[in-house]
């Protein structure tokens, strides 16, 4: 696939691209840290103060400069293709050098940022469960009913408003009795079963 | 049975046979026994015997408590008649009093179960298998997922759903979880 970079983005790099190569070192490892942890205010102004200039400048440099290193990962580029890219861009050879390095070092972080960015379904992580006998309510006295309760822990993959990663997975908890306990666990066997047929196996190996 | 003494003078009253006619009495149990099994909205209104201060609605709400009292402390007839006794009804509205109560006994106990909160309760499943092919975010050859979904009644009577992917490794220890559960309630009924 063709890169392209559309006009605005080029207009936001363009605080980026007259730097000399540490400073866009600089901004790279800025970059990584806004994937990872989200805004940070205070390392903008900082950084604008020194390139005197806006904090806001420098926070649309580092949103186009993690927009062009997630779209290109996006792409799958190779390394020649972006640094291809780069220097088009008008970027200095060692700019784009640091650039590339950081392109192809930080792949699974790329990746990761982009996968949270996509369709998002919350996926299991675990089941407890807890065999109970309901004794009594207050509505009723002298019962004896049996309950499942069971703690379902989800991993949402959601990234929370400043784009960082959520740490912990949500839980919910739910109840059965034993009847649903057999449809249920007879139902999902089921599904492994599928799984397991000549029609699924056939459309695996296709695709693969 | 602990009744509070709201309740027990007006109970006294329904017995009473002159100032609650047969016919007046009947309408009350009837009523009371609908309301507690449908859950009527429906207000009581007066026959129109002249009573127009709130003798009904209170004989209404004392009986509808006697049932529900009963029923919550599963105790039988003997209790309920032994009670209606130390209020001076007469026999023959005793007997009507337990019969209607005992035939309607385990319909007001679901609905008494029923009230109260509880956790969502899981009452069915849904699943589908899919192969990730492709994506926009550039992810290619996810492999067999799993879409399942839970469907959960609440405590108001309204249906939830609780949707989650898994792959087919996580659904093996999803089943196996859910197995162990089984087995453990196997055990325990086989025991008992």
């Amino acid at each position: 696939m063709p890169l392209t970079i559309s006009e605005d983005h080029k207009a936001h790099l363009s605080l980026l691209i007259p730097q000399e190569a540490p400073v866009v070192g600089e901004f790279c490892r800025l970059a990584i840290q806004f994937l990872k942890q989200g805004v940070n205010p205070r390392v903008f102004n900082s950084a604008a103060n020194k390139l005197k200039v806006q904090p806001n400048e420098i926070e649309e440099a580092i949103r186009a400069l993690v927009y062009l290193l997630s779209h290109c990962t996006q792409a799958t580029a190779s390394k020649d293709e972006f640094n291809q890219l780069l220097l088009s861009l008008g970027f200095s050879e060692d700019a784009a050098q640091v650039l590339t390095e950081t392109f192809t070092q930080n792949e699974p972080e790329l990746k990761m940022y982009l996968k949270r960015m996509g369709v998002q379904v919350p996926e299991y992580c675990n089941l407890e469960w807890r065999f109970d006998i309901l004794v009594g309510s207050r509505t009723l006295n002298h019962i004896a009913e049996p309950l499942i309760t069971m703690q379902l822990s989800l991993d949402s993959h959601k990234s929370k408003e400043d784009g960082s990663l959520q740490d912990q997975p949500g839980k919910l908890l739910l109840q059965t009795d034993p009847n649903n306990l057999s449809h249920m666990t007879a139902v999902l066997e089921e599904a492994l079963h599928e799984a397991r047929t000549h029609h699924s196996r056939k459309i695996h190996r296709h695709l693969k | 049975m602990d009744l509070s003494l709201e309740i027990s003078s007006a109970l006294r009253l329904l017995g009473n046979s002159t100032n609650f006619g047969q016919a007046e009495f009947k309408k009350v149990l009837q009523k009371a026994t609908d309301d507690l099994i449908n859950s009527g909205k429906v207000p009581v209104t007066s026959t129109g015997s002249g009573a127009c201060d709130g003798t009904i609605a209170r004989s209404h709400a004392a009986l509808a408590t006697l049932f529900i009292e009963a029923v919550k402390s599963n105790q039988d007839g003997t209790i309920v008649t032994s009670t209606l006794e130390d209020f001076n009804w007469p026999a023959e509205r005793i007997s009507e009093t337990v019969k209607e109560l005992d035939s309607c006994r385990e319909r007001i106990r679901s609905k008494l179960a029923s009230v109260g909160t509880y956790p969502p309760h899981i009452v069915d499943v849904d699943w589908k298998l899919d192969y990730h092919v492709r994506s926009s975010a550039g992810e290619e050859g996810g492999g067999a997922f799993y879409l399942i979904t839970l469907h959960t009644e609440e405590s108001d009577g309204r249906r939830g759903k609780v949707t989650f992917s898994c792959s087919l490794a996580q659904l093996s220890h999803l089943v196996t979880q859910l197995r162990q559960a089984s087995r453990c309630i196997q055990k325990y009924a086989n025991n008992s």
